[in-house]
């Protein structure tokens, strides 16, 4: 195929385009971005595969937005020996024209329909598979198009190969029908498709379907039998329920006899029931009669004890009331002597209290007469005159006094000394008008402090003068000295030892106040003083209000020991006095009660015998009144008489029970009653089954039979045509699938032949543009899987962006060598080569250049600085 | 002596349906096997019958519904003779039986009379039926022989109408239901019966037409087992002597076509064969077919089966036992220009399909296919 010219009209951004093409060679078509370099590819796509009717995407996004245009593109272009020019429009006026230029319909047009189909077929005879897998569009990546299915190549290939093999393109169409065979009853990977898993669902459900329905069938079968079961057993129940009735009427039969003899025995036994009545009442009479005897006989036994019980009694009550009266005496006396004792008690204890009153009296006029005592001398000691000085004051003295002595000393130390030795022996000296001597031992010695004037009599006048600072000593000295005795005034003391003697004496008196204060304290002991003259005062009154009040009978005791003496022995008579009280109290008490007991059952005997004579009186009076009434003999002749009634009546019931015995009236009566039980048990029974066969056979008539087994023979039969029909679609689709993948792998085979002039086509194209140790490895399906560089085999996987572009490249240029030009498509680059530096651009131009002489390659590029070394290379600006 | 005359039939077995038959041609054979008891009729009629009996499974269940019941009796009720109908193992007596039905019983014409009790029935002066129904599904006895029970040859004219399996022709010898042979020959020696018309067995017995004790078989063909088309007998009953005579009154078939295809002259005697087939509505064909066949010869084949199919009845391969290899001769590609690898691919299926693999057959099918999508089977 050659394309020769195309026009587009208001496709995408494109207005209005037409490139001519040269028939051979490279052409360069460059274009800014944007321009619509892939719209060109895209349109001619659009001529060929749309019709003009088409609203496909592809047309209604390529329509200039607002404008109401029609979209048009036109090729001329060749496919063998044929040349037409193709225009189809889109949108607004859809038209298709297809004008043969060249070929054996040259100067025909067809349109519509017709052109389209006609312009189809002849694309079909051109090697579409080629055309498109020559293309590099930037946009579709850096994939390796199929080429196998390239019968153009494989041709070329075959060829190269040495082999000569049938019409490839025939078997590649053939294997497209039996993949579109395939593809009936498979999925894209073989795997079972909607159409066939449909038929196995379908037979699957035909299959469900008809075990439903069987098993609705078989549910009324089931109602069927159990009906037919439940007929037979009521058939069984009603034969069984006619014998139980039968048995019934025979055993009724024995039983009305039996039930004659029953109701005989009964009326005996009533008649036994009464004579036994009698003969227990009569018994009764008879009993009641003796115990009355024996009751009278007991009573007049009672009576006589009694009596023997009262004498005895009486005399018994004498002794103890005795008792009591003496008992009470003593009690009494022994009360006189306790209230004598607490008396005197109370005596002892006011003597003891007097007592104790004198001398707390005693004691606190003391207290109060030496309180004075203190009082008085405190007053003394706190009337001496006071001083001023104290221990401060001394030490100011002290100081003052140290002070006025350092200066004095100061001036002398600070001053010349005169000193005189006598030598060999003693000698006058004179000085300030006094003679004074010195010894050859102790010299004589004053300080210059002033002008010393000392005369050696008669000999020598010696006057020593100060030195000029001696007066600055002087003055301190003086001030010191100064300050000193204006101290002492001050204080009024004339010298320090008077001052430390004044405070001496002033610390004496103070521990004088403190002694006497300690003193008054002592004596007070925490007391309040007049307090104390209170109590004194109190106890002076009390001791004379005692001396007033006591008696004179008894001399008060002659001390406080004495008088507790007295206390405690009164204490102890007391205690013994109130001892003997109680005992003599608890012993009245108890004779008291022993005869308050002695009269109780004296009283009570009383009683007693009162009541026993009363009673003794009725009992005789009530038998009496009985045997009045009946004698005691005809009491004793209606016992017997009863008895042999009884007896007789007895020996008619015994003769009954042998004659029930006789019947086997247990035996019959027992069975009556069973059968009686099984024939209604049987009737409930059958009353049953026959209800549960109404409701059984209501059950099949609403079951709907007819229904369901037409719905069962129709499940059926859907089954047996769902199973053919899946049997067919398994068939053909396993001869499909077999015939697909025998085809596939003789496919593979036949490939594995075109790999070597492949990859020599490739690696004479690459060696160029790499180097001569460049190499490949092609896969089966002309796929290049490594290449070797320096050494090296990297997969294509591995490769850079710029090295895979440049292979992919290279491939689709070395099929284009292959292919023969007749057979040959152009080879389209669009916008690449992007990511390869300029030496490998120039080699790659190189290698477009070597394509370009066998076939039409077109590269579309924004950017013609990359394929300026294609000099060769026509250019078309857009 | 009495003598009489009458039809013998059985296995109805109305309301039956085949599952390979699909759409209006079950509708048809359903409606043809009434139909058919029509025909029964006017035979009976032509040959002076006093009666017809039909010896068990008039139904072929008890499921019926109203509408069917009612065209089978009123097909009944067109024969204008008594007819007899003996309860068997597919219709029995019972509860939920199809007799105990509001529909038969309401719609039952006169001339039909059910034998629901065990013994003699008087058919005509002189002559008795002696009804032996099945009273219950499973049955645990001989269903026959309690018939036959007090039975006197006292010159009544006597004809047992019995249902089951004559032991020797049962497959199943412990079944509890086999009807047992000597007590028949027994009361029929004695001169107590004097002829046995059976049901249960849906092909005509015994074949010769001799003897007193016969199965007439079902009146239209219920499957491949059965040859031919469906038959009546025809009983004379004279001086104690039984005469019969075989009718055939079904028009459907059940054919089982077993031949071997080695060519495609066998192909088309096929077809000749198939042409003279008739009536292809009522005829139910099942094909065996054995050999191999070209591509060509093949495909030939599955054109004419494909045209047939729409003309049957039915018509089905019976998988089990088709045994029909397809191998393409060594010219068929080469006329068909398959060049290439497709040609490698042509000589290992032709070598499978012609081999024991078991992908044999799908090699063969791969070869039709490949046969049909390169043009072969067009040309």
């Amino acid at each position: 195929m050659k394309l020769h010219r195309l026009k587009l009209e208001n496709f995408r951004g494109v207005t209005a385009r037409e490139i001519e093409f040269p028939d051979a060679g490279v052409v360069v078509v460059t274009g800014r971005n944007e321009i619509g370099k892939t719209s060109m590819i895209d349109a001619l796509d659009a001529l060929i595969a749309l019709p003009d009717s088409s609203r496909k995407r592809t047309i209604l996004d390529a329509k200039p937005a607002g404008r109401d245009v029609p979209v048009l593109v036109e090729a001329e272009f060749s496919i063998g020996p044929t040349r037409v020019v193709y225009t189809k429009q889109w949108l607004k006026k859809p038209t298709t024209i297809l004008r043969h230029v060249t070929g054996t319909s040259a100067g025909r047009t067809v349109t519509g329909r017709e052109a389209h189909d006609a312009a189809e077929q002849l694309w079909a005879t051109a090697d579409t598979t080629l055309w498109q897998a020559l293309r590099y569009l930037q946009a579709s990546g850096l994939d390796q198009n199929a080429l196998t299915d390239s019968a153009a190549l494989r041709r070329a290939l075959e060829s190269r190969a040495g082999e000569a093999q049938g019409d490839d393109r025939e078997v590649a169409t053939l294997l497209e029908r039996v993949g579109a065979e395939c593809d009936r009853y498979w999925t894209s990977t073989r795997k079972r498709n909607a159409k066939f898993v449909q038929a196995e669902t379908d037979c699957r459900e035909a299959e469900t379907a008809a075990a439903a329905a069987a098993e609705e069938l078989r549910g009324i079968a089931g109602v069927e039998d159990e009906l037919a079961e439940l007929t037979e057993e009521i058939t069984d129940s009603g034969r069984k329920l006619a014998a139980a009735r039968a048995e019934r009427e025979e055993l009724d039969r024995a039983a009305e006899q039996i039930e004659a003899v029953q109701r005989q025995q009964q009326e005996a036994q009533r008649r036994r029931d009464a004579a036994q009545g009698q003969l227990d009442r009569a018994r009764e009479r008879a009993t009641r009669r003796t115990e009355l005897v024996a009751a009278l006989a007991a009573d007049e036994e009672r009576s006589s004890a009694l009596a023997d019980d009262l004498s005895a009694c009486e005399e018994d009550l004498a002794p103890v009331r005795e008792h009591a009266e003496e008992a009470e005496q003593r009690r009494a006396a022994a009360q006189a002597a306790v209230q004598e004792a607490r008396a005197a008690h109370r005596s002892a204890r006011e003597d003891q209290k007097h007592l104790d009153d004198v001398e707390r009296h005693r004691r606190a006029s003391t207290v109060l007469d030496s309180l004075e005592t203190v009082r008085a001398r405190l007053t003394e000691l706190r009337s001496r005159p006071a001083t001023e000085i104290d221990e401060d004051v001394l030490d100011d003295l002290d100081r003052a006094q140290r002070t006025a002595e350092r200066a004095e000393a100061e001036l002398a130390a600070g001053s010349a000394r005169v000193e005189l030795t006598a030598i060999g022996h003693a000698r006058s000296i004179e000085r300030c008008g006094a003679t004074e001597e010195v010894r050859p031992e102790e010299p004589w010695s004053v300080p210059v402090t002033d002008e010393v004037e000392v005369e050696i009599p008669g000999e020598w006048r010696v006057r020593i003068s100060p030195e000029q600072g001696i007066e600055t000593r002087r003055d301190a000295a003086q001030q010191a000295a100064e300050a000193f005795a204006a101290l002492l005034a001050r204080h009024g003391v004339e010298s320090v030892a008077e001052a430390r003697a004044a405070w001496r004496d002033a610390q004496e008196l103070d521990r004088q106040v403190r002694e006497a204060e300690a003193d008054r304290d002592r004596l007070l002991d925490g007391e309040d003083e007049s307090r104390l003259r209170d109590e004194r005062d109190r106890l002076a009154a009390a001791i004379e209000q005692y001396g007033d009040r006591r008696s004179g009978d008894a001399p008060l005791p002659e001390s406080s020991g004495a008088a507790q003496a007295t206390v405690e022995a009164a204490e102890t008579a007391l205690t013994e006095a109130e001892d003997a009280a109680r005992r003599t109290e608890a012993a009245a008490q108890a004779a008291r009660a022993n005869l308050e007991k002695a009269q109780t059952r004296l009283h009570s005997l009383q009683g007693a015998a009162l009541e026993q004579e009363r009673a003794l009186t009725a009992a005789r009076a009530r038998l009496e009144e009985a045997r009045h009434e009946v004698p005691d003999e005809d009491l004793d002749h209606a016992v017997t008489h009863a008895g042999e009634a009884l007896a007789a009546v007895q020996e008619e019931i015994d003769a009954h029970e042998a004659h029930l015995t006789g019947l086997d009236a247990e035996r019959v009566l027992a069975d009556r009653e069973l059968v009686a039980d099984q024939v209604a048990g049987l009737e409930r029974l059958l009353a049953d089954r026959q209800g549960r066969r109404s409701s059984l056979l209501g059950k099949l008539e609403g079951m709907g039979r007819d229904r369901v087994q037409l719905e069962h023979d129709q499940a059926e039969t859907r089954l047996e045509a769902a199973r053919r029909h899946l049997a067919a679609v398994e068939r053909r689709a396993e001869a499909a699938l077999l015939l697909e993948r025998t085809l596939l792998a003789h496919r593979e085979r036949a490939h594995a032949q075109y790999v070597q002039p492949f990859r020599s086509a490739v690696e004479q194209l690459g060696r160029a543009v790499y180097g001569p140790e460049f190499e490949v490895l092609v896969s089966g399906t002309l796929e290049v899987e490594q290449r070797k560089l320096d050494g090296d085999w990297l997969p294509f996987s591995a490769l850079s962006t710029g090295a895979k572009e440049q292979l992919v490249i290279l491939i689709r240029l070395a099929t284009a060598l292959l292919v023969d030009p007749e057979d040959g498509v152009p080879v389209l680059l669009d916008d690449a080569l992007g990511h390869s530096d300029p030496q490998r651009l120039r080699r790659l131009a190189s290698a477009i250049a070597t394509a370009g002489e066998r076939t039409q390659v077109i590269v579309l590029t924004s950017n013609p600085e990359r394929f300026a070394n294609l000099r060769e290379a026509r250019r078309i600006e857009m | 002596m009495t003598s009489t005359r009458f039809l013998h039939t059985s296995d109805w077995q109305l309301g039956m349906t085949r599952h390979y038959l699909e759409g209006e041609a079950q509708s048809r054979y359903t409606g043809d096997r009434v139909e058919t008891i029509r025909r029964i009729g006017e035979l009976a009629r032509e040959r002076g019958c006093a009666f017809v009996v039909v010896a068990g499974d008039v139904f072929e269940h008890a499921n019926l519904s109203r509408r069917d019941v009612g065209r089978a009796l009123d097909a009944m009720g067109a024969v204008q003779l008594p007819v007899y109908l003996l309860p068997g193992n597919h219709d029995p007596l019972g509860p939920g039986s199809i007799y105990a039905q509001d529909a038969f019983r309401e719609l039952a014409p006169d001339n039909v009379v059910l034998l629901d009790d065990v013994g003699p029935w008087p058919a005509a002066e002189g002559v008795e039926l002696v009804a032996a129904p099945w009273r219950s599904k499973r049955p645990d006895t001989d269903p026959v022989a309690p018939a036959l029970e007090g039975l006197a040859a006292d010159g009544t004219l006597r004809i047992v109408v019995g249902h089951g399996m004559l032991d020797e022709l049962d497959p199943d010898q412990d079944s509890l239901t086999t009807v047992r042979r000597a007590p028949l020959d027994e009361a029929l020696a004695r001169r107590a019966i004097h002829y046995v018309a059976l049901g249960d067995r849906h092909i005509r017995w015994p074949e010769d037409g001799r003897g007193a004790v016969h199965y007439s078989g079902t009146h239209e063909s219920t499957s491949f087992r059965e040859h031919g088309r469906g038959q009546v007998l025809e009983v004379a009953l004279e001086d104690a002597d039984a005469r019969v005579t075989a009718h055939e009154v079904g028009r459907w078939e059940h054919r089982r076509l077993q031949r071997r295809l080695d060519g495609p002259e066998d192909v088309d005697a096929l077809r000749a064969e198939l042409a003279a087939l008739t009536p292809k509505e009522r005829i139910i064909l099942q094909t065996v077919f054995t050999g191999t066949l070209s591509l060509s010869a093949s495909a030939a084949l599955e054109d004419l089966l494909a045209q047939q199919a729409e003309v049957f009845a039915s018509l089905n391969a019976w998988e089990r036992h088709t045994d029909l290899v397809v191998v393409p001769d060594e010219h068929e590609f080469e006329d068909l220009d398959v060049g290439g690898y497709a040609a490698d691919a042509v000589v290992e299926l032709r070598g499978k399909a012609a081999s024991d693999a078991e992908d044999a057959p799908a090699a063969g099918d791969a070869l039709r296919l490949l046969y049909r999508l390169v043009g072969g089977a067009t040309r």
